[in-house]
């Protein structure tokens, strides 16, 4: 079977999970499986790989000096929202604060007591909302243009700003109010276009 | 043929300037803040912020803000004051030579603050070498006029543009060698009331630090006619005269030398010189205060709180404290201070009885960097480790606190039991008195009567010392109970973890096993995960024969022999476990003390200990040594815990008996081990803490402290 081309990311503090078999087992379907026990080089690792495709594991409770599961969160969706974040954790749920991982778009929550069955078959899940993401799709299609073309002027704003593709990235990654907007047009432009038999599906 | 293009260029509309001032500068007082940093950033050591006939606000009404710092030539206010969107700060980080300030107002935007703060602005510059003072003229009013009219009137080709307004400026001779910058501000939007003055005056406050170790101050200094309390007064941050404790800590530069709180044998805080934190050197000053201290600080400043640490950085508050906060609550915890749930429940400091700051520099700190959302610090280690200094000497501060509290209750109790040697002899001495007195009838009587009285004030007092000591034993056991009660909650959640962690792994290994075998080329991992499910079983055997030990904690409570104990664990329990990991124990115990308390627990405490040594000692390639030794002085019973392994590092000295806090993941560590032996010996009403290395120069050593009765 031809690995999926997503790198999975796993940010645990117990060292332990290193080698737990829904790693092995992950790898099997994934092209790269990461595994880190200190939050700020997973953090590193995503913010140097936002190209890839990543979908991360993220715990929750970490050493009193480390920030918590929701502070990682965070710190990511500064740079991004459209990584899916699964959040596993054997807390207690009841004394655990879940808006604000709500807030920041968290993609599933997992017990730690799940099965590699269940761990693959939400990656799986995360996987083809990357794919069946519109805002996934520009964000590949940007990253597939040379960094100077990135850097151009692309378009201009009604209010009369000047965007890039890196902006417009930046937007779109940032899931802003512009970003969303242009995700929808986008969307709209193509439903459009093909309604009218003006471009087609293939390739 | 094509035409030749035409060209289309992009004109600002009037109200362009609103967007920038008014968007971006959300209230007045912000405003003003923006201004006089502005005035830091030109190097000015001296700012005054005047208010004018501010209340009621007419047409002489005025602020101004006047600064003695480099002020502008005709060059930087043509090319740079009037450009908007330019600012010098992107390019540089640091204010010129020699004061090489961290910049800090806001990316170009902080003249149109003056917007926000009055329609009118004339501004006054003057540079050192310069002998003239260049004066300029800008009305935003007229521009106000204009956005208005445009919006009425078709101007069709006669539209005016944001940079077609005219602004005047001219000269005047000034024959000295001054220099600086002033801001006159008239038109006044809003009337300034004294409280509005008041939180101006609060807000700036905040912007300087009361103590910092830069060779050139900021001064600020505000004036406002109407209001009695602000004639010429000197922004300096509230006077702290009530607080229960002040501590300041210094540094070193030339030695690298820092100073951290250290407790005295008696419990006394006192400095010590440590090397260099990871996060550099930091100069801190602390006022803690309790209910009483609290109350008095409150009836002084009715409008000033007691809200925690803040941050400045040469100087100057750093942004994430500087964002303004109405109500505490809202306030973020950036140091983590209320955070620490997880450490204990009691004689903990929140930041609502502290005041204090910590004093940073570019230099000292350059790693300590302000996110750019200006919400917090940028997370890396530098910053952590400054967090954790700052929690080092809260928490110093709290066992302080706790040792003098307990000290009183002994105070008081000696001072009953002096009441009553001095009642018996009283006694004796109106015997004696009475066999001097002889046969005088009336001296003998009155002698008798005193005698009577003293007899009844000795009864009443002996029975006042017993509900007293019965009272203070039953608060003891409530204590107690609440704290076994306490760690036992903390406790419960932690094996709920822990099992569900664990049974998680059981079932994926199983899970694996039961799917891919037997295809070879997990032949490995079948072995592995076999080992791993045994491995688990026996973890959360051991954690549920933990959690069983406790809850028969209160029904099996015996004398135990402290010595013996100890022996055993060493001699018996563990001699071929030490034997196989070759390691030589050494056991000093002369005298011997009997405690009542569960068997078991008090194992747990040298089980714990012993496996925290074993992880020490993994990598020790030479000799391996553990080490407990015993004395006795006056009412305590000290046990030293020693091991010449891997030590414990300076900076996890107060956190390492945190639960969930470790070192040694790799080697299984949770975090719960030292954690256990904290509780149970605080259940003891003992201490545990990390004391100077025995084996030097590697090694740690704890010592216990256990308190009894004679």
């Amino acid at each position: 079977m031809k690995k999926l081309d997503t790198t999975i990311v796993v940010i645990d503090d117990d060292i332990n999970f290193k080698r737990d078999p829904f790693i092995v087992e992950a790898r099997e379907f994934f092209k790269d499986v990461r595994f880190f026990d200190i939050p700020q080089d997973a953090i590193k690792y995503i913010s140097e790989n936002l190209e890839k495709r990543l979908i991360v594991i993220l715990d929750l409770l970490f050493p009193s000096n480390e920030p918590t599961g929701n502070e990682i969160l965070k710190t990511i969706r500064e740079s991004t929202f459209l990584i899916p974040v699964i959040i596993w954790s054997g807390v207690d749920e009841a004394k655990w604060s879940f808006p604000d991982l709500i807030n920041n778009n968290a993609f599933a929550y997992l017990k730690k007591g799940a099965s590699s069955a269940e761990i693959i078959a939400k990656l799986f899940e995360a996987n083809t909302s990357i794919n069946n993401d519109i805002s996934s799709a520009l964000e590949s299609w940007i990253e597939a243009n040379s960094e100077k073309d990135r850097e151009a002027p692309y378009m201009l704003t009604v209010d009369g700003r000047t965007l890039s593709l890196n902006d417009i990235l930046n937007e779109v990654r940032m899931q802003t109010p512009e970003g969303i907007e242009f995700s929808k047009k986008l969307t709209t432009l193509t439903i459009d276009l093909l309604a009218r038999n003006k471009e087609s599906l293939n390739g | 043929m094509p035409e030749q293009p035409n060209i289309l260029k992009f004109k600002f509309d009037v109200s362009a300037y609103r967007l920038i001032g008014r968007e971006l500068i959300t209230d007045r007082i912000t405003a003003l803040f923006e201004l006089v940093k502005n005035s830091y950033d030109a190097n000015a050591e001296n700012v005054l912020v005047q208010f004018e006939n501010i209340n009621p606000n007419t047409s002489q009404s005025k602020i101004i803000i006047k600064d003695d710092g480099l002020g502008m030539s005709f060059e930087d206010v043509r090319d740079k004051w009037m450009v908007i969107g330019t600012s010098s700060k992107r390019k540089s980080r640091l204010s010129p030579e020699p004061y090489n300030r961290k910049v800090v107002g806001k990316k170009g935007i902080g003249r149109f603050a003056v917007d926000k703060l009055g329609a009118k602005l004339l501004l006054k510059t003057k540079q050192k070498k310069s002998d003239k003072t260049l004066f300029l003229e800008t009305d935003w009013s007229f521009y106000e006029n204009m956005e208005t009219q445009q919006l009425k009137f078709d101007f069709s080709g006669k539209h005016k543009y944001f940079t077609d307004m005219e602004n005047k400026y001219w000269f005047e001779d000034t024959n000295n060698d001054s220099s600086g910058t002033t801001l006159e501000i008239s038109m006044v939007n809003d009337t300034w009331t004294e409280n509005d003055v008041t939180r101006a005056y609060k807000e700036l406050s905040k912007l300087v630090s009361p103590v910092h170790y830069s060779e050139f101050p900021f001064r600020v200094k505000l004036n406002a006619h109407e209001y009695e309390k602000y004639h010429d007064k000197i922004v300096t941050s509230i006077a702290i005269e009530h607080a229960t404790l002040k501590v300041e800590l210094s540094f070193d530069e030339e030695n690298a030398a820092q100073e951290i709180l250290t407790l005295t044998p008696d419990g006394d805080l006192t400095k010590t010189s440590v090397p260099t934190r990871p996060c550099g050197l930091v100069g801190m000053t602390l006022f803690y205060f309790d209910q009483k201290a609290k109350n008095a600080y409150r009836n002084a400043y009715s409008d000033e709180q007691i809200d925690g640490i803040r941050i400045y950085r040469d100087g100057l508050v750093t942004t994430p404290f500087a964002e303004y906060a109405s109500h505490q609550d809202e306030q973020k915890d950036l140091l983590g201070i209320d955070k620490r749930r997880w450490s204990g429940f009691f004689d903990k400091i929140s930041s609502r009885d502290l005041l204090g700051w910590v004093d940073i520099s570019d230099k000292r700190n350059p790693n300590i960097i302000d996110a750019t959302n200006r919400q917090d610090f940028v997370d890396n280690e530098s910053w952590r480790e400054l967090k954790s200094f700052i929690i080092e000497q809260i928490s110093q501060i709290e066992k302080s606190l706790k040792r003098k509290k307990d000290d009183k209750l002994k105070n008081h109790q000696s001072s009953f039991k002096d009441a009553q040697m001095d009642i018996t002899d009283l006694r004796r001495n109106l015997t004696k008195a009475k066999e001097l007195v002889g046969e005088a009838p009336d001296a003998a009587k009155i002698i008798d009567d005193l005698e009577k009285q003293v007899i009844k004030t000795q009864v009443s007092v002996k029975k006042s010392y017993k509900d007293y000591q019965d009272l203070a034993d039953e608060k003891k056991r409530q204590e107690n109970l609440f704290f076994s009660i306490v760690s036992l909650q903390t406790y419960a959640g932690m094996l709920s973890h822990i099992t569900r962690t664990s049974l998680g792994r059981i079932k994926r290994q199983a899970e694996f096993i039961h799917k891919w075998i037997p295809d070879p080329k997990f032949n490995d991992f079948y072995k592995e995960y076999g080992h791993g499910i045994f491995n688990e079983m026996n973890q959360l055997d051991k954690a549920i024969n933990f959690l069983l030990k406790y809850a028969k904690d209160d029904e099996l409570v015996e004398d135990v022999d402290v010595k013996p104990v100890i022996e055993n664990i060493f001699n018996g329990i563990y001699s071929s476990e030490f034997f196989r990991r070759g390691i030589k124990t050494e056991i000093i115990i002369n005298s011997d003390l009997i405690i009542t308390y569960n068997r078991k627990s008090f194992e747990d405490i040298f089980d714990n200990l012993i496996s925290n040594s074993f992880k020490a000692l993994e990598k020790v390639d030479g000799d391996k040594k553990i080490k407990i030794s015993a004395i006795v002085e006056q009412d305590k019973f000290i046990i030293y815990f020693s091991d010449n392994g891997c030590g414990v590092r300076e900076e996890d000295k107060t956190r390492i008996f945190d639960v969930f806090f470790t070192r040694t993941a790799e080697q299984g560590g949770a975090g719960l081990g030292l954690f256990i032996v904290k509780s149970r010996i605080e259940a003891l009403n003992g201490s545990i803490e990390v004391a100077d290395n025995e084996f030097k120069p590697f090694g740690a050593t704890f010592k216990i402290e256990l308190p009894f009765k004679r």
